[in-house]
């Protein structure tokens, strides 16, 4: 009888230090969680750092990429530019005349001499030559313009070499 | 940082739609904008205004923005033009030549600059 009541006290407290024990586990996590380990910070920040980095550094070359794009732009809009300057001039030569301004000017004083020079080229050949150029100046866009010019340049040397 | 990129990039394409398709944006009225508030003669101001008569609504949107792109460009094109006609009307091939060196010369001057 001795010893079963010592066996249940026994069992009493080691029960009792059981639930103690768990208890102090839970609570233990609690409390140190409030402040994570020195070395697990300064993981966590330096993950940080590194995505914050690699996104400037994509948000550089995005830039980049961009500003390249527009410079390139620039200059293949120039060239264009070029060539519909050199389409205009033959279309202005073209029609003839067409320049008149005021009284004793460069266009004026030029005006007949253009159409005096332009009357050789007979109207139909010229309609042609500047639908070839236009179409030589759309088929063209993208390339370098100065394939377009020496193209376009032909062309007139043909006119010129037809006409004297 | 790359959001505000990507919000850039956006905003150009943005940009370049309402251009697109906004009727108000008449090229050629804006190059005559351009032509009359710039510092060339009546001359050539004249020869600008008939060369546009002669454009198309997109090569005339190719002229304005190489305009916008420098504001040297005005007279450049200006000069660049008015020297072709030169040469077409005295059919001097030499002069041409010279001309589209002088170009390549100054594209190729971009080039080294980009």
């Amino acid at each position: 009888m001795e010893s079963l009541e010592k066996s249940l006290r026994e069992q009493e407290e080691t029960n009792e230090q059981n639930e103690e024990k768990e208890n102090q586990e839970q609570l233990d996590p609690e409390t140190e969680n409030d402040e994570l380990p020195q070395e697990i910070e300064e993981e966590i920040d330096k993950s940080i750092e590194q995505v914050v980095a690699l996104q400037q550094q994509e948000a550089e070359v995005i830039l980049d990429q961009e500003k390249n794009k527009k410079e390139k732009l620039t200059t293949s809009r120039l060239k264009k530019a070029f060539c519909i300057m050199t389409a205009g001039a033959i279309l202005f030569a073209s029609t003839g005349g067409a320049l008149a301004a005021g009284n004793d000017s460069w266009p004026k004083r030029e005006a007949s001499r253009i159409e005096t020079n332009m009357k050789k080229i007979p109207e139909r050949k010229a309609g042609e030559i500047t639908r070839k150029i236009e179409k030589k100046i759309e088929d063209k866009i993208g390339e370098a313009a100065n394939k377009t010019l020496d193209a376009i340049f032909s062309s007139i040397g043909g006119i010129f070499k037809k006409t004297k | 940082m790359q959001y505000l990129a990507q919000l850039e990039v956006f905003s150009k394409r943005q940009n370049n739609l309402n251009h697109l398709y906004n009727p108000m944006n008449n090229p050629k009225v804006s190059i005559r904008e351009l032509v009359a508030s710039s510092s060339l003669g009546d001359e050539q101001r004249n020869m600008w205004d008939k060369f546009l008569e002669k454009l198309r609504d997109e090569e005339a949107q190719l002229v304005l923005e190489s305009l916008q792109d420098h504001s040297q460009n005005l007279q450049l094109l200006t000069s660049n033009l008015q020297k072709k006609i030169e040469a077409i009307q005295s059919q001097d091939s030499e002069t041409w030549k010279d001309i589209i060196e002088d170009e390549k010369l100054h594209l190729a001057g971009l080039d080294e600059e980009e």
